[in-house]
């Protein structure tokens, strides 16, 4: 019979539970999209004076790969860590609001979470 | 097939050695561990509330390093799981805050994140983490890891309790539960210090119970015991609790020591003494007994400016010598009222 201290380090939460969770997260990340979509918007029309943005989008993007990485999203994780390097990055060199690697990873990660059907996440 | 079926055997080997390897059954099975969770997102609080739940722990939640803190002022927390990058406070102030508020238990301090490098680790732990671990590793090994944190809270706390009894039961009278001699030369040093320093004034008794010998040897020393369990409560009875204070320096030697009270007041409190133990029998197994208690009475005025080694030799010389005359005294009284 195994202990109640064995059952803790291999404990799962209870399946409705972790269903209202795994839903909830899904949730967010739609409406995290439509945030960096916003972003998006406003990096375009920002011209010179993009950092604000950028630090937005480092925000953001952090948050975003935490949360995934705790519910096992690897994918999105890795989209979100790709953006927020970019946008350090981008920010450090004072690049301008066309830096190509922010771009490319905003427009990864925002694909991503489109591609995401209802209830299903790649872990 | 007999590749899949290899694999299974693997995985449930492996899982064997995992329980084997446990040392759950040598820890106590029903100690409560209460695991406090900072992170400002609500879907990571709410998916480890509902984790560490299932396996039994306790949980509170905070969002920031400012609310963790006010968590851990009120409520009785063994671990803490913590977001390093948070509004306001961050992981790492908040590792900084708990080593340094925290002095009197131990808080094992797991900090969970997405910052990676070595030196985000190094820097984790250099700021009072105890263990470092990068978001995205499996819960397993996050609560193994919060497994060996309850075990290290339990050593501290165990170990705790036995220097809190040891330093106790080295200060304290096993018989009468009064304070002993070490306790004494230990604080009563400080209190005529404290009363020299503001010019407040000091009173010591020296007691003593007259003919303790004899109750001894008629009764035995289990009812020896009793009058001297007894004795202490009496004077307990006689003293302010709280300020008072009174030590077992001998086999039925006592002495008491009354801060802020000047000889008249200290006179006042012997003639209490007095009144209790004649009105006042001692119970024991052979029955209510009267004991006759003989009292030294001295102190120090406030304006008394005394080196403080002497001054204590003195000021207990000096009950001392009182005491033997009054039980010279109470001797006289005795064999007058014999003869």
């Amino acid at each position: 019979m195994r202990s109640t201290r064995i059952a803790a380090l291999t404990a799962q939460p209870p399946p409705d539970d972790f269903d209202d969770l795994r839903a909830a997260f899904e949730a967010r990340m739609q409406s995290e999209r439509i945030h960096f979509v916003a972003l998006s918007a406003a990096l375009a029309s920002r011209g010179d004076d993009p950092h604000e943005i950028f630090g937005d989008l480092v925000f953001r993007a952090h948050k975003l790969r935490g949360a995934a990485e705790i519910f096992e999203a690897t994918e999105f994780a890795k989209a979100a860590n790709a953006l927020e390097q970019a946008a350090i990055a981008a920010s450090s060199a004072h690049a301008d609001n066309a830096d190509p690697a922010v771009w490319e990873a905003l427009g990864d990660l925002v694909s991503l979470i489109g591609s995401l059907a209802p209830r299903k996440l790649d872990s | 097939m007999q590749l899949e079926a290899s694999t299974l055997l693997t995985k449930e080997s492996s899982e064997e050695e995992l329980e084997d390897s446990i040392l759950a059954e040598r820890l106590e099975e029903h100690r409560q561990c209460r695991v406090l969770v900072v992170d400002d997102d609500d879907l990571v609080r709410a998916k480890f509330s509902s984790l560490l739940k299932s396996a039994h722990y306790d949980v509170e939640l905070a969002s920031t390093g400012e609310e963790a803190l006010r968590i851990l002022a009120n409520i009785d927390c063994h671990l803490v799981l913590t977001d390093w990058q948070m509004p306001d406070m961050d992981g790492l102030a908040l590792c900084r805050e708990v080593r340094l508020a925290h002095q009197d238990r131990y808080i094992y301090v797991l900090m969970l994140t997405v910052r990676s490098t070595r030196q985000d680790v190094l820097l984790g732990l250099a700021s009072g983490a105890d263990d470092y671990i990068v978001k995205g590793a499996p819960i397993s090994e996050i609560l193994a890891r919060l497994e060996v944190g309850r075990r290290i809270t339990h050593v501290d706390d165990s170990v705790r309790a036995a220097n809190q009894e040891n330093k106790r039961l080295s200060l304290i009278d096993q018989l009468t539960e009064a304070y002993n001699l070490r306790y004494l030369m230990k604080y009563l040093p400080r209190e005529l210090s404290r009363a020299q320093r503001y010019s407040r004034p000091l009173a010591v008794l020296n007691c003593d119970i007259d003919d303790f010998k004899q109750f001894n040897d008629c009764h035995g020393h289990a009812v020896g015991d009793e009058i001297l369990r007894g004795f202490v409560k009496h004077c307990d009875a006689c003293i302010r609790q709280g300020c008072d204070w009174l030590a077992r320096v001998g086999g039925d030697e006592f002495i008491i020591v009354l801060p802020e009270t000047s000889f008249h007041g200290a006179a006042h409190v012997e003639k209490k003494l007095r009144r209790h133990f004649a009105t006042q029998p001692i119970l024991t197994r052979a029955g209510p007994i009267q004991v006759r208690v003989s009292i030294g009475v001295t102190a120090v005025d406030a304006k008394q400016h005394l080196h403080s080694a002497a001054g204590i030799e003195d000021l207990i010389r000096t009950a001392d010598r009182r005491m033997y005359a009054d039980k010279q005294r109470n001797g006289e009284v005795c064999k007058n009222e014999i003869h």
